[in-house]
């Protein structure tokens, strides 16, 4: 092990010296966000107080958000040591980087798969050490998620989305996960209603013999997402439009026994609610009242004999007699 | 069913199960060797694989209480293996067995003496034989049926059922015990023929159901998963038929009903998977275990329709439902 005494000497060198190309990223560096405004102000104030690491050639290993405030704020010079060691740099960035810092979900993902490529980390080391590190608990299937996120395309990283988002959208391939993510893009779903709508969507998708990616570019699905409405109702609207796609005959269900209430009369004084998806055997009367003469209308229409006709339809469709 | 290359683990190379696996087949290709059998035989399918390994414990296993289908009684599954050289397209080992190639254990006389005990503490248990293998799938697997079968004679209160899709029922001991229900799996042709790649064509499978109702064995039948494409009706009606007729001569039978479903990543599997068209256009819905499943008013529509067609002689039981 080597001791301070054994550091290779600080050196001073023009921040445009530095090569921090295309392939030293894919390979070094993990940070997708700039420099944070604490880290602005205090290289404003004091300078870069930990030098940057460098390969003998230039090419920058560990420092990147570092260096792009330094060339923010025209720093003539900035502080480096150079290491023969690219590995033993890289694993050194990561522990700081770890310490002081919260890594977006993209950031993570590209960490733990540099730790496989750069340091040849297997799973079980990464799970184990690298985790904890960054403040997640030790788990391989945890991991296995981060890796799938750093598989995304790479155009998925300048969208709006939230880590639910993106998770969902890494558990399928390319085109499928690009297309997934434009649509959370594009209706930010809550969690729950994201994870709803990517179901429908597959299902759809499936039934259709189409892939994800051709069955979210259905012209119907694109004009549903370009609509000048609010997100919420796009996600209503997508959501009732897959499920028709998804679920042709259940809705077809659905809608009989909507009609049958709404011929009964049940559709204003007293609503009928059904069990979701049809999936139980009981339905649910709700009569809204206002006054007494709300109560005799509610009264009046429950107690029609169409009114038993259309309940007696809607429990036969529960029932599968009319399926 | 014979395998084209059979791995056979150190440990049991003495077994009687595995001299009469190599008695049974003499030209298959056998190794001994603790390799993983995929790299034994790299250019075999894996259905065409065959392993023979030690059982190491937990013969006797609870099922799953979705997939119970005595009320009152507790039932357990008999784990002297995994998977089987079907490969029928639904399977729920798809997803959940830990290797894609059958094995079973080779020390009988280990398994009997687990199940020995276990039945000893729980008398009225009811053991499914078949639920994660095919016992009849291998003609050598005789001596496991039978020495199975020799340990439930001695606890009169306790059952056995040997599921299965093959048909090679002389590997049945004789006469019928008193305590074993064979049951067979059955589908309408048209389905089991693309479905069920690699098992015995229901013909031959209801010509076994006669044959041994006619030798009196108490016997089951099992239409799960029932698979609902459009037009489904036809091909159930035509099947509940056969079974009615194939089930004539028999005293004791029971039948258990259940409709395809499964965790969503099973049934999103089977779909994706399917060359037709039945499972891929099927309609899902989370039903309320968690599980996918067919929507409630086409499954019951369907339990009603196969219950009115096999009649009331012989209890069904819906399983899954």
């Amino acid at each position: 092990m080597s001791s301070a005494n054994d550091r290779p000497p600080v050196e001073f060198l023009p921040a445009g010296a530095l090569r921090a190309d295309t392939e030293a990223e894919r390979r070094y560096i993990y940070t997708r966000t700039g420099p944070s405004e604490r880290l602005r102000r205090s290289i404003a104030a004091r300078g870069i107080m930990t030098p940057l690491a460098v390969a003998p050639d230039g090419l920058l290993l560990c420092g990147a958000r570092r260096l792009r405030a330094a060339a923010d704020l025209g720093l003539a010079e900035v502080p480096v040591v150079r290491t023969a060691d690219a590995v033993e740099a890289f694993l050194a960035g990561v522990w700081e980087n770890a310490a002081h810092r919260e890594f977006a979900p993209l950031e993570l993902a590209g960490l733990f798969r540099r730790l496989q490529l750069v340091a040849g980390l297997g799973p079980d080391e990464i799970a184990a050490v690298y985790l904890p590190a960054c403040g997640l608990p030790s788990s391989p299937v945890l991991l296995a998620k981060y890796l799938a996120l750093a598989d995304l395309p790479e155009e998925i990283a300048a969208l709006p989305l939230r880590p639910s988002h993106l998770f969902l959208a890494a558990e399928h391939g390319g085109r499928d996960a690009a297309a997934l993510a434009a649509v959370f893009a594009a209706l930010q779903p809550s969690a729950g209603e994201a994870r709803i709508l990517r179901e429908l969507l597959a299902d759809a998708a499936v039934r259709e013999r189409r892939s994800i990616a051709q069955a979210a570019a259905l012209p119907e699905i694109r004009a549903v997402l370009a609509a000048d409405t609010p997100p919420r109702l796009k996600v209503s609207a997508l959501r009732s439009l897959l499920r028709r796609r998804a679920l042709p005959r259940l809705s077809a269900w659905e809608d009989a026994a909507r009609e049958a209430a709404a011929r009964g009369g049940l559709a204003g004084p007293v609503e009928v609610k059904l069990p979701p998806d049809l999936e139980g055997d009981e339905i649910e009367l709700r009569a809204r009242v206002r006054d007494e003469a709300g109560f005799a209308r509610a009264a009046e229409a429950l107690g029609s004999a169409r009114a038993r006709a259309a309940i007696k339809r809607i429990l036969a469709i529960l029932a599968g007699e009319e399926a | 069913m014979t395998p084209a290359g059979l791995v056979i683990r150190p440990e049991v190379a003495g077994e009687s199960l595995v001299r009469a696996a190599l008695a049974a087949m003499p030209a298959v290709q056998a190794r001994v060797t603790e390799a993983e059998a995929r790299a034994v035989f790299p250019g075999l399918a894996p259905w065409r694989i065959l392993v023979l390994d030690r059982f190491k414990g937990e013969l006797v296993k609870p099922l799953a209480p979705a997939e119970c289908s005595l009320a009152g009684r507790p039932e357990a599954f008999l784990a002297c293996g995994v998977n089987c050289p079907g490969r029928c397209r639904y399977c729920f080992l798809k997803t959940c067995a830990t290797v894609p190639y059958p094995v079973f254990y080779a020390n009988v006389a280990d398994m009997a003496a687990e199940l020995d005990a276990a039945l000893a503490a729980a008398p009225d248990l009811y053991v499914h034989l078949g639920h994660i293998l095919d016992p009849l799938a291998y003609p050598f697997l005789a001596p496991l049926v039978g020495a199975f079968a020799a340990v439930l004679e001695r606890h009169a209160g306790a059952m056995m059922e040997l599921r299965t899709k093959f048909t090679a029922i002389d590997l049945l001991p004789a006469p019928p015990p008193a305590n074993l229900r064979v049951a067979f799996s059955l589908a309408p042709a048209p389905m089991a023929r693309r479905y069920e790649p690699g098992t015995p064509g229901v013909k031959a499978r209801l010509r076994a159901l006669a044959l041994l109702a006619r030798r009196g064995y108490r016997l089951g039948v099992r239409l799960d998963p029932v698979l609902l494409p459009d037009g489904w009706e036809a091909d159930y009606a035509a099947l509940c038929a056969d079974i009615r007729a194939a089930l004539r001569a028999a005293e004791d039978a029971d039948i258990v009903l259940g409709t395809l479903r499964g965790p969503p990543a099973l049934i999103g599997a089977i779909r994706a998977d399917d060359p037709g068209e039945a499972l891929r256009r099927g309609e899902f819905i989370r039903t309320r275990d968690g599980k996918l499943g067919y929507p409630r008013p086409l499954r019951l529509r369907a339990l009603r329709f196969l219950t009115e067609r096999l009649g009331t002689r012989f209890p069904i039981r819906t399983c899954g439902e």
